[in-house]
């Protein structure tokens, strides 16, 4: 990836401030989700009846904490895989940026255990709101962490082929990283409001 | 015209000191999965529930954008860029939380 | 790289995929990356939507020229309506503003570029794909009848079966994405590209209401993104979120959607506010009044249009604390709004006028936006909204200020920016002839609106009774339509006897203020031929005063090589890969058959292929 020039007015990088904008409407589209999460949850919460799954039935906090932590554990990974690149060190970059994809491919493997089980207890994207709501905003998140992991193993198996130049490609690799880091920041708060307040004493 | 290199701010930190904040935030994780299940039967501590938790994850929030995002080191457009797009966001939050009247 | 020598235009060659083709050649079009021939691209697929949006407001107009009337009605007066709000709003006055980011952006700032011009190209393909998409549904005889505001749960299945619902919400979805996708480039590009000398407070005015303009989609697309999202989720795969009866809210649609739809409105407003500023500039022969208080008032318009939404919806039973905290928010923009109304008019007093058509349509700017400005604070006092409400009355107010605005603006920009992009002038005599038309036309048909608004006609009604009393104010309305259509022809009719004279615009006709006059009508396709070093706000006419008119005026002198970005298949391939993901899912919204979503999941793969390719194609 390379962008024609190469002294800006700012002296930012085009592409790392291309990525900062990215994430302030990534803020608002995963605003909007969680609040839309919320306020369908908080709806199931008042339902009466039987079969209705709430989500203080089915939300699993110590399974998801696993998943979490492996998350902030790939966001350390991140940041010595950027490292790496800033030193021009080719085996610790690759390295890094496997373990860093790695570890969210293991987070996946969390969502998509945690998706299946929900779904066999009986919620799933169709029950009620509260279902959809869930399913989007994990699922949307989800997908980041995909689109995250498939970047960094494009970016680990290109450094078999090419060489690592660390002043061209360190503020690719840095792009990257914020957009990483930002996935696993948006993690930090679906934890705490969709699983941690479920457990809110009542 | 300023050149666009890796801003010399991000080299301020060591490999050490990242691993330092990634055992807070190990930490701090533990801590709120413990948290709920040790003090839900002290209830004086209920009230506290949601602000403790609230904040601890905003504390997280920020290790992370700070010092593995660099946002601490950057220059000022790129926090203003940031946190234009969080303030909004948290505000809308706040703005349909009371119009949808979500008084948990 | 391309590396060209500038002394004439030259076919440029470029590596990778893209042959070098001519410039003459209709294949250069499809793989270009160049900003100036994007901004054609794009100003040509608008207009030709906004005809069509016009068109589709004709007949809205003669089917309401009769009570009882049964030329159009009943779901196909609904799609009328429907398609002429989408079509207007995102097809027409939003790629029409991103015809002149495109083109003029980057001349204002001394840049030969966007800051990622493979980028630029993709958002003009999928636009285009995106309008097309959503006309296709005219062609299959499904299309959507659900306004442009598209409310749940009347787009629900149930509610809206046909597969109109589901063009239209992926149609819009994918003409966010242009439009937020080409948000990141021009942000990146206005602050990253200037030529040295221009801060920011020496950028024109223009380039400072795009720059807000774009901060505004940034933060209001996503919204609208993620209420589009769950609408296709609810239509397509049966969830609930907007369907009461298990739970869904049908609020969360109208808030979420007008989270975005007012910023939205800015975002239509904005960019012409900039025109209006720099033409009023330059045919005054005065600078424009208090620079920094107009970008201080954009800013606080755009900041302010978060804050106001609500004010869509003062009927839903928000309750009076909500509905006065957006009262007050909405009142609130009429202040900065009102300065800048102030500025043009200062900005005119004692300068030396020119009555061009580009002055005439920024001056009708001024008057019209400034009417519907007024009836938009009156509709921001609660219990008169509740009157007003639904009724011809909004529908009135937003038409001055799209059409007395928007529209207007936009023709000041055509006509003043023509001979850069065109190489030609528009005919003035026409011009002029236009605009007392289109001026005519549009106060005979909106103003008549308000009064059978105020006299409770509701909007949306294909149908009223000899009864009501609204037969008059109806018939005028639509033969001040049928005067604004005359302007229309009257332009196209410029069009043609202007493309027929050869190019030949000079330089500078207008004796400008801005960096785009220094270089020639057309500009090569490098821009500059030495990136200026800028001195001052308005630099040309700084420069003009300082070094004389001529020497301020770039003329190529040697032989000096520059680089500019290769043209590229992967924007056009890009976007016909992704325009396959709403094809299969509208495939099995129609049959039900999971198999078509495999040309969905074959349009994703193909997509991500090319754009592992893109990353590692260098852009030179």
């Amino acid at each position: 990836m390379d962008s024609v020039q190469h002294t800006t007015t700012t002296g930012v990088d085009n592409r790392k401030m291309a990525m900062w904008i990215v994430i302030a409407s990534e803020c608002m589209l995963f605003g909007s989700l969680i609040i839309n999460y919320i306020v369908q949850a908080a709806r199931v919460m008042k339902l009466e009846g039987i079969g209705v799954i709430k989500p203080s039935q089915i939300i699993n906090v110590p399974i998801t904490s696993a998943s979490t932590f492996v998350l902030l554990m790939s966001s350390v990974a991140m940041v010595f895989c950027l490292k790496g690149a800033r030193e021009g060190n080719v085996k610790s970059f690759r390295t890094w940026s496997f373990l860093t994809a790695g570890l969210g491919a293991i987070f996946l493997g969390f969502q998509v255990y945690e998706f299946t089980v929900f779904y066999l207890e009986g919620l799933g994207m169709t029950t009620n709101t509260f279902g959809s709501a869930f399913f989007t905003l994990t699922g949307t998140h989800g997908a980041h962490v995909l689109v995250g992991v498939v970047i960094l193993l494009t970016a680990g198996i290109w450094s078999f082929y090419k060489p690592l130049d660390k002043d061209k490609h360190s503020p690719v690799i840095e792009t990257i990283g914020l957009y990483w880091h930002f996935v696993d920041v948006i993690w930090i708060l679906i934890f705490t409001l969709v699983y941690l307040f479920v457990l809110a004493p009542k | 015209m300023a050149h666009a290199t890796s801003s010399d701010a991000e080299h301020k930190h060591t490999a050490k000191q990242y691993i330092q904040i990634a055992v807070i935030l190990a930490a701090i994780t533990l801590f709120e999965v413990i948290y709920p299940y040790a003090t839900n039967s002290i209830v004086a501590l209920h009230g506290f529930y949601y602000p403790l938790l609230g904040i601890l994850s905003l504390v997280k929030f920020f290790l992370v954008v700070n010092f593995y995002m660099h946002l601490r080191d950057d220059v000022l457009l790129i926090k203003q860029i940031f946190f234009s797009g969080l303030i909004v966001a948290v505000c809308l939050y706040v703005a349909l939380y009371f119009l949808f009247r979500i008084f948990i | 790289m391309s590396e060209i020598v500038l002394s004439k235009d030259q076919a440029v060659h470029g590596k990778g995929l893209a042959k070098s083709y001519s410039k003459s050649s209709w294949l250069s079009w499809l793989v270009t990356v160049d900003h100036k021939r994007i901004g054609i691209l794009y100003f040509w697929s608008a207009f030709v939507f906004l005809l069509i949006g016009g068109l589709e407001a004709l007949l809205i107009r003669t089917q309401l020229f009769l009570p009882e009337n049964t030329f159009l009605v009943g779901k196909s007066f609904n799609q009328m309506f429907t398609m002429h709000g989408t079509t207007m709003v995102f097809l027409a006055v939003m790629p029409l503003n991103a015809a002149y980011f495109n083109y003029i952006i980057p001349l204002q700032i001394g840049a030969r570029d966007v800051a990622f011009p493979r980028l630029n190209a993709f958002t003009f393909w999928i636009f285009l794909f995106g309008g097309l998409f959503m006309h296709f549904s005219y062609i299959i005889g499904h299309v959507p009848d659900t306004a442009w505001t598209g409310y749940a749960n009347l787009t629900s299945k149930a509610y809206l079966p046909s597969l109109g619902g589901d063009f239209w919400t992926m149609g819009i979805q994918v003409l966010g994405l242009s439009t937020l996708v080409a948000s990141f480039n021009f942000v990146v590009t206005i602050l990253n590209m200037r030529a040295p000398g221009m801060t920011l407070m020496r950028m024109p005015l223009f380039t400072w209401t795009s720059l807000v303009t774009q901060v505004l989609i940034i933060l209001s697309f996503p919204v609208v993104s993620v209420a589009l999202a769950m609408l296709l989720l609810d239509r397509v795969f049966q969830t609930n979120f907007f369907n009461p009866a298990f739970g869904g809210d049908v609020l969360m649609w109208q808030h979420l959607f007008w989270v975005f739809g007012h910023p939205e409105v800015y975002i239509l407003a904005l960019p012409v506010m900039g025109y209006v500023s720099e033409i009023l500039a330059t045919f005054s022969k005065k600078s424009l009044f208090g620079y920094s208080v107009m970008i201080v008032s954009a800013s606080c318009i755009g900041f302010l249009g978060f804050s106001v939404w609500a004010h869509h919806m003062f009927t839903v039973g928000m309750g009076p604390w909500a509905n006065a905290v957006f009262s007050a928010g909405t009142m609130t923009i009429a202040i900065p709004t009102g300065v800048k109304v102030f500025n043009w008019l200062f900005t005119m007093w004692g300068g030396s006028i020119r009555m061009t058509s580009a002055w005439l349509y920024s001056v009708g700017f001024i008057l019209m936006f400034t009417i519907g400005g007024i009836t938009g604070v009156m509709h921001a006092s609660p219990p008169i909204d509740f009157q007003q409400h639904d009724t011809y009355f909004v529908v009135g107010h937003f038409h001055y200020v799209l059409i007395g605005g928007s529209v207007m603006g936009l023709f000041a920009a055509i006509f003043y920016w023509f001979p850069k992009m065109f190489g030609r002038l528009l005919n003035e005599t026409l011009g002029k002839w236009q605009f007392v038309f289109l001026f005519i036309g549009m106060n005979v048909t909106f103003m008549s609106f308000h009064f059978v608004g105020v006299e409770g006609m509701p909007r949306r009604y294909y149908y009223y009774q000899e009864s009501d009393g609204w037969t008059f104010w109806n018939q005028v309305a639509t033969i001040g339509a049928y005067i604004q259509a005359s302007a229309f022809v009257i332009f196209l009719y410029n069009l043609i006897i202007t493309f027929k004279k050869p190019k030949g615009a000079e330089a500078d006709p207008w004796d400008s203020r801005t960096l785009e006059w220094s270089v020639a009508s057309v500009p090569p396709e490098y821009n500059f031929y030495k990136i200026p070093q800028v001195e001052a706000v308005d630099d040309f006419w700084y420069k003009k005063q300082k070094y004389g008119a001529k020497q301020a005026i770039e003329l190529p002198k040697g032989n000096e090589v520059v680089h500019l970005p290769s043209p590229s298949w992967l924007p056009f391939l890009s976007s016909l890969a992704l325009g396959l993901l709403p094809i299969g899912v509208t495939c099995y919204a129609y049959t039900h058959s999971y198999s078509y979503l495999l040309i969905s999941v074959v349009g994703f793969v193909a997509f991500l292929l090319l754009a592992i390719k893109w990353a590692f194609t260098p852009v030179e």
